[in-house]
Order: C-alpha cells, then structure tokens, then sequence
C-alpha cells in the first residue's frame, strides 16, 4: 500500500493527466473485458444438465431396493411355511428340517449390494445437483465489498490524489465469482461422466445378477418361491381331503383360494423386481450416453418408471 | 456352439410340466395325479431344490465382490462432492481474509491521516 501511494504521488503533473487519460482508457477497455467474460461464461447452469436423469435414476433405485427386499422377505417367510409343513411329515423334528433356503449370510450380502446401489444413485444425484453458485457469489460480494473498502481506504490517505475506477472491484469479484462457479460445474461434469464411465458395467452386472435370480421361469428365488407355495397347495389339499365337516373343508377351501391369489402375486412381484433391474441398467447406460453424446434417456427411464410404479401396485396388493 | 440347455432349466421346464400333470389330472384319475405329484417331488426335492442353493451361495460370493466395488465407485464420488465442497470453503476464506486486510488496511490509512 505504502509502495503504491509513493508511487502514484510521486508522478510530475503533466504524466498525472496522461495517467488519467489512460485510467479513463483502461477503465472502458476493462468494462469490455469484463463484459465480454461475463457472457462467454454466464451459460455455465447452475446444477447439472444430469441432474434430471440422475434424480428419476435414484428414486427408481430406491423404491426398487424396498420392493426387493420385500420380496425377500416373502421368500423367507413362505420358506419357513414349507419347511414347517414337510417337517410336520416327518417322525421327529430337527434342526436339518428347517435349513432355511436363504442364510443370514446370503440375505445379508444382498441387502448389502441393495444397499450400495442406492448409496451410489444417491451420490451422483447429490453430485449433479451440486449447487454452489448462491455461497460462491455471497463469498464473491463479500470479498468485493472488502475490496472496494480497502481501495477507499488507500483513496483516503493524504497525498492520494487518483482514485480507482469505480464498480472495478464488482467487476472483477462478479468475474471471479463465474470463472469459480465454471470451475466447478467442470469438476462436477466431468465427475459425472467418470462415475458413469467407471460404474456402468458393474451396474450391468449387478442388475443382471439381480433379476436372474428373481425372473420367472426359472429364477432360482421365483422357482423357490413357486415350490414353496405349491408345497402349502398340497398341505391345504390334504386338509381338505382328510376333513369329514362341511366347516373344515369350506375353511381349507377358502384358504387355498387365498394362497392361490398370495402365489399370483408373489410370482409376479418377483417377475416385476427382475423386470426393474433390468431397466435399471438399461436407464444407466442410457444416461451415460446422454452424459457423453448428449442423446436424452428419456425413454429408458419412462420405462424403468412404469415399471417400478407396476411392481409397486403389486406390492400394495400383496400386503393387502 | 453347443446348444445345449442348461440342466436345471430343463429339469424345472420337466417339474413344472408334472405339476400341470397333477393339477389337470386330479378329480379325474387319481393314480395318475398321485403319480405326477410323487414324481414332481422328487425332482424338486432330490434335484432342484439342492441346485438352488448352491447357485444362491455362488451368488453371495459375487454379491460380496459387487459390493466392494461400488463402495469404491461411490467413494470415487464422494470424493468429487468433497473436492467441490473445498473449492467454496477456500472462496470464503479469501472473502474473510479481505475482511480482516480491509480492517488492518483501514486503521492503517487512519493512522496515515493522523501523522
């Protein structure tokens, strides 16, 4: 500060007029600048162009995670049935007998991978609708105000005689404040399309492990739950058979009719969760086309949403 | 290339034909509806059964590598939001360091006009 009140103090007259002359200069060739900047990178969006897709991509996820973790309820609970029923066979019961078809660790690691899922759908969700821009032009007109004080407080000092332009501070922090928001909307862009780049296959192949599993016919969960519940058909049956009064056989035929409806349902709640895995993986590489070649993914996630809402609605018919 | 299918799709494509067997045929012939249903199962019991689960322990082992894998993926992101969360924190150090040099810079001017 000392330096530069020495230095334009210490000017003859006649190079004070040409100094003037050339803030005057300076002034107008900085109003162009700034404004030229301001235009080149003003079109930097607030939030991600991704954002949209990658909001309608987590919340699929996340309502498909819940549906698949019902079903695997239900494929537990109708497998204790099962067990119970071929036990009550048997002379003696045992631990053998009642083996569950799922262990605590099989359905641990899958609520495990569910779980990954949804946190990796809710990370690029929160990446592209990063929105810094309010903070960074507070932070911005703070440091300008601070800026423009300072140069007042210079201009103040006995013996300054050439004052500042004004607005130069405004200027240069709204500059600052847009090359900082371009900043990091280039981070974050490039960030979504890394993600997107790097997770792809291995989303593919967690969805495609995912619905095979759950997939009608022959999916190993679909067909153990089919078995499962045609097992019960045949012990309800047997009741029916074994019962003389018109009560008894009216009750066994009532619930055989109900458990034919739960077995409809169920079925078709694991068909449906195969279905939304499927059309996960195809939403996700159709946004990572849309974050590379900018061709929309509309249609993939139209999709995957109709289909989510369908397991949905079975679902809530299934609880009923 | 061979065509073959894969054993237990056909041996469940078998099971299922005999339980439409049993069904189909009960009220109506009753030794063959006990004979479909005994022989579906035996084949879900002794044979399918069994295979899925082995195929379901063979799919927690992936399940675990799956996992890890999106951990680092995701923890790839979380570093890029962190990265992007830095860059704010350092603007608004640098709006409150000009603060503080704005307050030294004014008592300085104050004690210039005074001497």
């Amino acid at each position: 500060m000392g330096l530069l009140c020495q230095r334009i103090t210490s000017q003859p007259l006649s190079s004070k007029k040409r100094l003037t002359g050339l803030w005057v200069q300076r002034q107008k060739l900085f109003a162009i600048i700034t404004l030229l900047l301001l235009t080149l990178i003003s079109s930097c969006s607030s939030t991600s162009r991704m954002a949209g897709p990658l909001t309608a991509f987590s919340s699929a996820t996340g309502e498909a995670a819940v549906a698949t973790k019902a079903g695997i309820e239900t494929l537990q609970n109708v497998d204790l049935e099962k067990s119970a029923h071929d036990a009550s066979k048997k002379t003696e019961l045992s631990e053998r007998l009642f083996s569950p078809f799922l262990s605590i660790g099989d359905v641990h690691q899958r609520l495990l991978v569910l779980d990954a899922l949804s946190m990796y759908a809710t990370k690029m969700k929160q990446l592209a609708g990063i929105d810094k821009t309010e903070e960074i032009k507070k932070n911005f007109d703070d440091l300008g105000a601070s800026l423009d004080s300072i140069s007042k407080s210079i201009q103040n000092v006995p013996g300054v005689e050439h004052k500042l332009p004004d607005g130069v501070f405004e200027a240069l922090a709204k500059i600052g404040q847009e090359l900082v928001n371009l900043h990091v909307a280039n981070i974050r862009d490039k960030a979504i399309s890394a993600g997107l780049k790097k997770t792809d296959p291995l989303i593919t192949q967690t969805c495609a492990l995912i619905a095979s599993e759950f997939s009608g016919p022959h999916g190993i969960f679909y067909d153990q739950l089919q078995t499962s519940y045609r097992t019960l058909q045949s012990s309800i049956n047997e009741t029916f058979k074994s019962s003389k009064d018109y009560q008894a056989r009216s009750k066994a035929s009532n619930d055989y009719g109900l458990l034919l409806k739960k077995k409809e349902l169920g079925l078709a709640l694991f068909d449906s969760i195969a279905n939304s895995y499927l059309k996960i993986g195809k939403a996700h590489n159709a946004i990572l086309l849309q974050a590379k070649e900018n061709i929309k993914s509309d249609d993939a996630l139209n999709n995957l949403t109709a289909q989510i809402e369908y397991t949905k609605f079975i679902y809530s018919q299934l609880v009923k | 290339m061979s065509n073959a299918r894969d054993p237990y799709l056909v041996l469940s494509d078998v099971a299922d034909e005999l339980w439409d067997l049993y069904q189909s045929s009960l009220n109506e012939n009753q030794k063959a509806s006990e004979q479909a249903k005994s022989m579906h199962d035996k084949l879900e019991n002794g044979y399918l059964e069994p295979i899925r689960r082995s195929k379901v322990k063979e799919n927690t082992e992936k399940y675990e590598t799956i996992s890890a894998g999106l951990k680092t993926r995701t923890d790839f992101i979380d570093e890029q939001i962190k990265r992007i969360g830095k860059i704010v924190e350092s603007t608004q150090k640098i709006s409150e360091y000009a603060k503080i040099f704005d307050q030294v810079s004014a008592a300085a001017a104050k004690f210039l006009a005074m001497i």
